[in-house]
């Protein structure tokens, strides 16, 4: 992601963080660049004023465009401002990825094991690593809040949820 | 009053020990549905619709009834202490309720959020009670330039307010709109912005973005300071509820104001989310102090709240009257009409008088019910604040995935969700503001295609909007709301220079 | 070809499953029904009544689940049961949308990704105009209509879809033009005729029924061959069967609309006939009597080739329609 690219790059003059400077410059060009996509895929679609009014690019379109410059705005004033606050620290960035990465890879394994079994495991691995708590107390909580949750949304309300290997073992 | 000898009648035929009992159960049940994101209200009332067939129509509308009511209320619970909007009219909700929690005071925010469904919905009830046939027929006056004008008109009363930069606002409101557009558009029926992408054909829905936007977003900042929720914990009883109503007396301008607004939303079929954000809008326009909202003010919990009740209940009109379902479960409450045998429609009203006065008598009963249930549990509910940081917030996290997953059942949503709980972290530190975002992501889709719809009418002209009394003058007020900041700007500006001028003489 | 991929589906599911693939086979987890519309409408409907009379009548030991996937005009829903192949507990309630939405849009989606398991009802529509109009007869409309081209709103759901390629088979067959305003849904479109933001609609008729029983709207003819065959009184002088049908009046157009069930394909031919099976006695009972009465929809089961013969026949059909509209994708 573009967080980290930047911390290699201005991490050596900051040394105590990432500026909000070169973040705002970063999101306001991605912004840019977004619009731009988006502007071109209406064009394509027709983003004129039809006989029946506006076609179905024609709001899209100015959007995208609109959008577009007020990026641009957002960086040019971010550009000039030149302003030395902190975005977050290193030591705050660390602990958002501390919970964003576990995050992503609790999601990821979603699609394979099956919603319960990796809350259950994301809920305990949690707890174990992040709050300190024995493995046993972990397990237990992990276990049992997603055996609840599998009571109230499979068996009560018959909601299905993805469901991995575990589940398919007792024939769900 | 023929009303209310009706309403005795109606009363009569539900105070049955198994209607009320059946309310209890349907009001519980509404408030598990309303907490768990993912159930949600049209959900809840879909996946109990069978266990009602058996039942008699009156029985089965009062359970379902009381589902949607606990859902209404339950809906509130997550915003206010996770900022993680159950549904889409609970998202204003967020502004001022969650700062209230993390100020320590998630008992009154919680006792403000109920008393003003509560209000909202006990004047929606009234309103239906003694205007259904005559405020029905308004309802019919709406076309497409009319909801054109009724949503620009939501959008005026909300932009224009924030203090972040001009360029970052309109930045956040245009791409809310666009993301709207994402999908299939319903008038040319062309693919917009999928890029060919399977998973973005059926875009982006609201739930799963504001989860991300405002649920994941407030973790992620949140543990920036190390692994302690902000809120602290307060001494929390029931004393709470008491002290919060003594307040509201102060707010009584502000609630007249929600409820009118609500049930004016609510018949015109604007809605319930329309509603909300217009309440929370000119609560914040007319206050004497409009900064403080957004950092924890019990007038952004009660307008936003009374208003979406106000509009919620209303709603259930014109579905009654018209046939036409003002909400999603409203909807699904419309099949189940259906499914008993029942026509909802015009003549619901002279044909089935005993089924339409023991639901109106039961929706009165029902919300003393609701509320009652729901303060007693307020101590209940702040008390989660206390469970450690390191349990509740994967347990936040597990409920959010799962939640983005049931409103379209696609894992991909849950993708979709922790993206934007990246972006949100960003938008917020940058001080991108998230509210105009969510409500044109909301209102966005509607608003384009009443407008198209008017300008296939119209042949693209814009004279349309003026076309007739009620529509132009809605444009009009919303036009005058729009360029009102600018008003006070000019004034300013004069009398800075007059007081300049004055000290040069 | 396709027989030689159920063999080789039968052959597998002999080898994995031996014992129990000689026995008729029957669902071992709960059954997933995909609607591919949001909870409230038509299909929607259709679907929990199919869910209530299977648990009422004990059809199945395993429960019913109803899942709506309404995206992108419902293609979301398609797709989702095209793509899950050899799934045998999932089933969709499907409409003719499965051939109108991939002819006019760009979705990855042909009705051929599905196994038709049958068609258990089709649905009239209905000529409607407002009550208080001058029109009594479709000829006084048309003739109406064509005096003032254009000025004519009439109202139906989504965009080139069934209410649109009425319009458009109206305008091919009488030569009036019409601007076709789409809504989200027939509720709505009927709300809007009563408020006479429109000046007509093709609703189907339950989408309508309650502003006709209150004398709000008339209807003007049916889209169908013959008339409808329900004869209890609806309104105060009319029943079903005394609308007249469109050619009748002196309007050539003919429409009807499927409404069938499918599930993936690379399922084994005994899970579909067990399927098929439980759709014959489905339709047999007489709360699904009642719901066809109720709804003025027509009875009609078709099941195996004679199903698809009419599927190919019909997508033919859409296509030509579609094409003379320009209704079709670039």
């Amino acid at each position: 992601m573009s967080v980290t690219e930047l911390v290699s790059e201005e991490g050596a003059q900051e040394g105590k963080g990432i500026s909000r400077r070169s973040v705002e410059l970063v999101v306001a060009f991605v912004l840019m660049v977004l619009c731009a996509a988006l502007a071109w895929d209406n064009n394509k679609i027709g983003a004129g004023w039809g006989g029946a009014g506006p076609e179905a690019g024609y709001f899209p379109f100015r959007l995208a465009v609109g959008v577009g410059l007020c990026g641009l705005a957002i960086f040019i004033s971010a550009f000039r401002e030149g302003n030395s606050e902190l975005f977050a620290t290193w030591l705050q960035l660390k602990r958002v990825f501390q919970l964003l990465v576990p995050l992503l890879v609790y999601v990821a394994s979603i699609s394979y094991l099956g919603i319960y079994l990796s809350s259950a495991l994301f809920i305990a691995c949690f707890m174990k690593f992040a709050g300190g708590y024995s493995i046993l107390r972990s397990l237990a909580t992990g276990v049992i809040t997603n055996l609840v949750m599998f009571y109230v949304f499979e068996l009560q309300f018959s909601v299905p949820l993805p469901k991995g290997p575990i589940e398919a073992l007792f024939g769900f | 009053m023929e009303e209310l000898s009706l309403l005795a009648n109606g009363f009569g035929v539900i105070l049955t020990w198994q209607n009320i009992g059946l309310m209890m159960i349907g009001i519980l049940l509404g408030i598990i549905v309303g907490v768990l994101p993912g159930l949600g209200g049209p959900n809840g009332v879909a996946i109990l619709l069978p266990l009602t067939f058996g039942m008699s129509p009156t029985s089965a509308i009062i359970l379902l009834s009381c589902i949607y009511w606990g859902a209404l209320f339950g809906g509130a619970i997550t915003s206010v202490l996770f900022n993680i909007p159950g549904e889409a009219w609970s998202v204003a909700t967020t502004f001022d309720g969650y700062p209230m929690a993390q100020n320590g005071q998630a008992g009154a925010a919680l006792t403000n959020a109920f008393s003003g469904s509560f209000i909202g919905a006990i004047t929606g009830v009234l309103l239906i009670t003694f205007l259904a046939p005559r405020v029905a027929a308004f309802a019919l006056e709406f076309g497409p330039p009319e909801f054109f004008a009724v949503f620009f008109l939501t959008f005026c009363s909300f932009i224009g307010l924030g203090k972040e930069p001009k360029a970052k606002i309109m930045a956040a409101m245009g791409l809310g709109l666009l993301l709207a557009a994402v999908g299939m558009d319903t008038v040319s029926g062309d693919l917009r912005m999928t890029f060919g992408s399977r998973e973005l054909m059926r875009g982006f829905d609201f739930l799963v973005v504001v989860i991300g936007l405002f649920g994941i977003s407030e973790i992620l900042i949140t543990i920036e300071e190390g692994l302690a929720f902000k809120g602290k914990s307060a001494k929390i009883d029931l004393k709470v509820v008491l002290k919060t109503w003594a307040q509201l007396p102060r707010y009584f301008v502000t609630m007249i104001r929600s409820c009118v607004v609500g049930c004016w939303m609510g018949i015109t079929p604007g809605g319930a989310v329309a509603a909300s954000f217009m309440g929370y809008g000119l609560a914040k326009r007319f206050s004497k102090e409009p900064d403080s909202f957004g950092k924890g003010n019990p007038e952004g919990v009660l307008a936003p709240e009374t208003a979406a009740h106000a509009a919620g209940t209303a709603a259930l009109l014109p579905m009654l009257a018209l046939g036409i379902p003002g909400s999603a479960t409203a909807a699904v409450l419309l099949g189940g009409l259906m499914i008993w045998g029942l026509q909802p429609g015009p003549l619901l009203f002279t044909e089935q008088k005993d089924f339409v006065w023991g639901l109106i008598a039961s929706m009165y009963l029902g919300n003393i019910a609701g509320l009652i249930i729901v303060l007693s549990t307020v101590p209940l509910f702040a008390a989660i604040l206390k469970v450690p940081f390191s349990i509740i917030a994967p347990m936040i996290l597990m409920v959010c995935a799962v939640g983005a997953y049931t409103v379209l059942g696609s894992v991909h949503d849950i993708w979709i969700m922790a993206l934007f709980g990246i972006v949100g972290y960003i938008f917020k530190k940058l001080t991108y503001p998230l509210a105009p975002l969510v409500l044109a992501l909301v209102l966005g889709d509607r608003l384009e295609d009443a407008f198209r719809q008017s300008m296939l009418t119209s042949k693209g002209s814009l004279d349309i909007f003026w076309s007739n009394g009620l529509c132009g003058s809605i444009t009009t007020i919303a036009i005058l709301l729009l360029i009102s900041p600018a008003f006070g700007w000019i004034r300013d500006r004069i009398k800075a220079s007059k007081s300049a001028e004055s000290k040069f003489a | 070809m396709k027989i030689s991929t159920l063999s080789v589906a039968t052959c597998m599911a002999l080898t994995m499953a031996a014992p129990a693939a000689y026995a008729q086979w029957q669902p071992t987890k709960a059954i997933e029904i995909v609607v591919p519309f949001s909870p409230g409408g038509a299909s929607d409907q259709m679907a929990r009544v199919v869910q209530a009379i299977i648990t009422k009548n004990n059809l199945i030991k395993q429960p019913i689940v109803i899942q709506n996937k309404a995206g992108a005009s419902g293609a979301e829903g398609l797709i989702d049961v095209a793509s899950d192949k050899g799934n045998p507990h999932k089933i969709i309630v499907a409409s003719t949308a499965i051939y109108t939405v991939p002819l006019a849009s760009s979705v990855p989606f042909n009705w051929r990704d599905l196994n038709p398991i049958a068609m258990i009802a089709q649905d009239q529509f209905v000529l409607w105009v407002n009550a208080s109009s001058p029109y009594t007869t479709v000829k006084e409309y048309i003739a109406a209509a064509k005096q003032k081209p254009e000025a004519f709103r009439m109202g139906g759901t989504s965009s080139k879809r069934e209410d649109q390629v009425i319009t458009a088979q109206m305008e091919q067959a009488t030569g009036a033009k019409f601007t076709y305003i789409p809504y989200k849904g027939g509720g709505e479109v009927s709300t809007q005729l009563v408020g006479k933001h429109l000046e007509s609609c093709t609703n189907n008729p339950s989408e309508s029924v309650a502003q006709w029983r209150a004398n709000q709207l008339r209807a003007l003819c049916v889209f169908d061959s013959s008339r409808i065959g329900y004869k209890t009184k609806i309104t105060e002088t009319q029943a079903w069967s005394d609308i007249p049908t469109c050619k009748e009046a002196g309007l050539d157009v003919q429409y009807t609309m499927l409404r069938g069930i499918f599930m993936p394909t690379g399922v084994t031919a005994e899970q579909t006939k067990f399927y098929v099976d439980l759709f014959a006695k489905i339709v047999a009972t007489p709360e699904w009597k009642e719901y066809l009465e109720k709804n003025a929809l027509k009875q009609e089961f078709v099941t195996g080739e004679a199903f698809n013969t009419f599927l190919a026949k019909d997508e033919n059909r859409h296509r030509e329609i579609m094409k003379a509209a320009g209704f079709l994708k670039q």
